[in-house]
C-alpha cells in the first residue's frame, strides 16, 4: 500500500533520505514498515562528553497533522541529562509546536517548523547532550548534579554508558 | 525522576498512615463503647477531643484511598503530562472549595461535603480526561476505534454525570439562586465545557490517517467556530452569575477573577481567528505564483517535501500551485495554507506572511527613539531568497549602490560597531546627500538588483545596506527603523536627518539554519 497522506508521503521521502546519506553517529527508521509513525533512533553518544562510546535508544513518535506538528522524542531507556525528563522525554525547543508561550520563554524562532526534519531533530539532540541547556532544565535533579558535583554526574551516566553497550 | 520517587514513597506513607489511623479509629470506637455504659455516651466519647481528628482522617483518607483507586480504574497509570496538569489545578481547587464553603454558614454540614466532593472530584478527572482525549485521538487510525476508545465513552458518561450533579446543584427547575450549590455548580459548568469543548474539537478535526489530502480548512473554520461560541457561552454563564450576586448583595472576588479571564480569552480567540482569515482569504490573491525561474534553484516544497511543478493548465487543484512568500520563499498554496492554521509566519525565516502584520515580528531589532514614519513604500521592497532586495516597483527604490563602501575588516565577522561608524564616516551628514552608497552586505558580496532610474526620484536619500550586530550602539543621531526580519537576521533602515539606510543586523540562533 502506498503511502497516501502527507504526513506518510514526507516520512517515507525522510526514511529514503535519511538511509541514503546518514549522517554520522544517527541510526533511524520505522519501527514498523505498516506503521511510519513510530520510529526508533540509535544516538552516538557524542565525544568528548560523558556520553561518549554510548549508544542510545530513542523513539520518535509523529502526530498525525507531522510535518505541521512536531513529533514527541522519547529515551528508552530514560538518560540522565538536565533536558530530558526523568521518564525519557526530550524536552527540547524545536519539538515544542509554535504559538507564543506565555511566558516568553522561548524565542518563536526556536520553536518547530516544517523545515525541520528527523535528521535535524536528532543532530539537534545530539548537539544538546553535548551541551545541555541548565536554565530551563526538565530533570531538576540532573541540573543540580550537572551544575553542582560534575564527577557524579559523569559517573552516573557512565553507567548508563556502559548499560547501553550491555555491558 | 526525584518527583515521581517522592510521589510513590508519599503514596505508600499516605497508605501506611490510612492503615494506621484506621486502627486507631476502630481502638477508639471498642474502647468508647467498652467503657461507656450506653450508645448515646459512647457517641459523646467519640465526637470529642482527639477521637474525632482519628476519625476524620480515617474517613478523610479512606474517600481520597477510594477515589485514587476509581481513577486508576479509569485512566490507569497517569502520564507526566497530566500529572502535572492535575498538581497544577489541585491547589487552586482545594482552595477555591474550601472558601466556597467557608463563605455560606445557611447549609447543613453534611449534605455539602459530600457535594463539594463530588464536585471537586469530577473536576480533576475531567482534567484528565481532557488529557487523555488529546493522547487518544493522536494514536487512533479510523472512526471505530474512537467510539470504541475508553476516553471518548468516559467523556460522553462525564457529560451526563456533570448535569446529573448540577441537577442537584440547581433543584427541579433550574433556578439559579446566590447560593453555595451555584458557586460549586458553576465550576462543575465550566469544566464540563472544555471538556464538550475538546471532545468535540478533537471528533470534528479527527480524519482517518487513509483518507487521501483533506482540505484542513473547512476543519478549522469549524473548530473556530466552535472555540468562539464556547467561549461567549462561558462568559455568558459566569457573567449571569455574577449578575446574580451583586443584586443579591455580595461580591465573590474570583468570580470578577473568572468573567475578566473568559472576556479576555473570547477577545484572544476572536482576534487570532480575525487575524487568520484576513490572512488565509488575502493567501491566492496576494502572493505571487512562483515563476519557472524561481523552481529552478529549488523546487522541493519544505512542507511536504514534494517537487512543485508549474502547471497553468491544472487549475482544477489549486492545492498544489507553488506560491512564493513576501521573503522569497516558495511553498505548495495547500502546505501554506495549512501551515498558517498554526503560524502566520514563514516556515522557513519565519518572516510574517504579509509584513502588514507587523505584530508578529518576535521582537525589534534595534532600539528605536523617536523612529520617524517611513514612506510607506517600504513594503513595496522585495527580497528573493538570499535576503537581497529585489525591485519589482521603480517607483520605490531604496538602495542603489554606486559606489561600494569599503569597511573595515571586522566587518566580515559579523560587523561592529567601528565597522559600522566607519561607514557612516563614509556618508558624512556634510556630503552632498544625493550620493547613493551601498555597502554590499559583506555576507553576501553579490550585487543588488538595481533600477539607476530612481536616482531621481529617491535623490533626497542616501542607503546603504549594512550589517551590523543586533546589539551594536548606533552612532548618535542615527536612528534604526526596523524593516523586516530575514534568513540572516533583521533588516532596518537607519535614518539620520535625510540619509537613510538599510541595516541587517545577523541573528544569534541557537537553531540557525544557515
Amino acid at each position: 500500500m502506498p503511502p497516501k497522506s502527507t504526513a506518510q508521503r514526507r516520512l517515507a521521502k525522510e526514511y529514503q533520505q535519511l538511509s541514503k546519506d546518514r549522517p554520522e553517529g544517527i541510526l533511524a527508521g520505522p519501527v514498523r514498515e505498516d506503521n511510519l509513525f513510530v520510529w526508533e533512533c540509535l544516538l552516538a553518544g557524542p565525544p568528548d562528553t560523558a556520553y561518549e562510546y554510548g549508544v542510545f535508544r530513542a523513539v520518535l513518535t509523529f502526530p498525525k497533522d507531522y510535518p505541521l506538528a512536531p513529533p514527541s522524542m522519547k529515551f528508552d531507556p530514560p538518560l540522565l541529562h538536565p533536558n530530558i525528563y526523568a521518564d525519557g522525554s526530550v524536552c527540547i525547543s524545536i519539538l515544542h509546536a509554535p504559538g507564543n508561550d506565555p511566558l516568553q520563554y522561548e524565542r518563536s524562532e526556536e520553536r518547530w517548523s516544517p523545515v525541520q526534519s528527523v535528521e535535524k531533530i536528532l543532530l539537534s539532540v545530539m548537539s544538546m547532550l553535548a551541551e545541555p541547556n541548565t536554565e530551563s532544565g526538565a530533570n531538576i535533579d540532573a541540573c543540580k548534579l550537572w551544575r553542582h558535583d560534575r564527577p557524579a554526574f559523569e559517573r552516573q551516566v557512565h553507567q548508563q554508558v556502559r548499560r547501553s553497550l550491555g555491558l | 525522576m526525584a518527583v515521581v520517587v517522592n510521589l510513590q514513597a508519599n503514596l505508600q506513607h499516605f497508605r501506611i498512615a490510612t492503615v494506621a489511623s484506621w486502627i486507631l479509629a476502630g481502638l477508639a470506637v471498642y474502647e468508647a463503647f467498652n467503657t461507656r455504659p450506653t450508645a448515646h455516651s459512647a457517641l459523646v466519647e467519640l465526637s470529642s477531643g482527639f477521637n474525632v481528628v482519628v476519625i476524620c482522617f480515617a474517613v478523610g483518607s479512606t474517600i481520597i484511598e477510594l477515589c485514587s483507586r476509581l481513577q486508576y480504574w479509569l485512566f490507569g497509570e497517569l502520564r507526566l503530562i497530566e500529572l502535572e496538569r492535575m498538581r497544577e489545578h489541585l491547589g487552586y481547587d482545594l482552595l477555591n472549595t474550601t472558601l466556597t464553603i467557608a463563605m455560606f454558614r445557611t447549609h447543613s454540614f453534611l449534605t455539602v461535603i459530600p457535594f463539594a466532593l463530588s464536585v471537586l472530584y469530577s473536576n480533576i478527572y475531567q482534567r484528565i480526561l481532557m488529557d487523555r482525549l488529546d493522547y487518544t485521538f493522536q494514536h487512533v487510525a479510523s472512526y471505530r476505534d474512537i467510539f470504541k476508545s475508553r476516553a471518548v465513552v468516559f467523556s460522553a458518561v462525564f457529560l451526563i454525570w456533570d448535569r446529573v450533579l448540577l441537577q442537584m446543584a440547581f433543584g427541579k427547575n433550574w433556578r439559579v439562586e446566590a447560593d453555595l450549590y451555584t458557586l460549586l455548580g458553576l465550576e462543575l459548568v465550566l469544566t464540563g465545557l472544555d471538556l464538550a469543548e475538546t471532545t468535540f474539537r478533537h471528533v470534528a478535526s479527527f480524519s482517518p490517517s487513509e483518507d487521501e489530502e483533506v482540505d484542513t480548512e473547512d476543519i478549522f473554520t469549524k473548530v473556530k467556530v466552535l472555540e468562539v461560541l464556547v467561549s461567549i457561552c462561558r462568559l455568558m454563564i459566569i457573567g449571569y452569575v455574577l449578575v446574580k450576586f451583586l443584586r443579591f448583595g455580595s461580591t465573590p472576588i474570583f468570580l470578577c477573577h473568572s468573567t475578566w479571564r473568559a472576556g479576555m480569552k473570547l477577545k484572544r480567540q476572536v482576534t487570532d481567528w480575525y487575524m487568520y482569515m484576513k490572512i488565509a482569504t488575502t493567501l491566492d490573491s496576494n502572493l505571487k505564483n512562483a515563476t519557472e525561474l524561481d523552481l529552478e534553484k529549488d523546487n522541493i516544497c519544505i512542507i511536504c517535501r514534494d517537487e512543485m511543478e508549474l502547471d497553468p493548465t491544472n487549475l482544477r487543484n489549486k492545492r498544489n500551485t507553488p506560491k512564493k512568500l513576501q521573503c522569497g520563499h516558495i511553498l505548495h498554496l495547500g502546505c501554506l495554507k495549512s501551515w498558517i492554521e498554526r503560524s502566520q509566519s514563514c516556515p522557513m525565516c519565519r518572516a510574517p506572511v504579509f509584513k502588514s502584520d507587523a505584530k508578529a515580528e518576535p521582537e525589534p531589532a534595534l532600539d528605536m527613539p523617536n523612529a520617524p514614519v517611513v514612506n510607506e513604500d517600504v513594503e513595496d521592497v522585495n527580497f528573493d531568497n538570499d535576503g537581497n532586495a529585489v525591485n519589482e516597483n521603480p517607483e520605490s527604490v531604496y538602495f542603489v549602490p554606486i559606489e561600494p563602501v569599503t569597511l573595515g575588516p571586522e566587518s566580515s565577522e559579523g560587523a561592529s560597531s567601528s565597522a559600522s561608524a566607519d561607514a557612516s564616516a563614509s556618508v558624512p551628514p556634510s556630503a552632498p546627500t544625493s550620493t547613493f552608497t551601498s555597502t554590499s552586505a559583506p555576507m553576501q558580496g553579490s550585487e543588488r538588483h538595481t533600477e539607476p532610474t530612481s536616482l531621481a526620484t529617491e535623490s533626497q536619500n542616501s542607503f546603504s545596506l549594512e550589517q551590523i550586530p543586533r546589539n551594536m550602539v548606533l552612532p548618535p543621531g542615527w536612528i534604526a527603523v526596523p524593516l523586516r526580519q530575514t534568513s540572516g537576521g533583521y533588516e532596518a533602515i537607519i535614518n539620520r536627518d535625510t540619509s537613510m539606510r538599510v541595516v541587517q543586523v545577523p541573528r544569534h540562533g541557537p537553531h540557525d539554519d544557515r
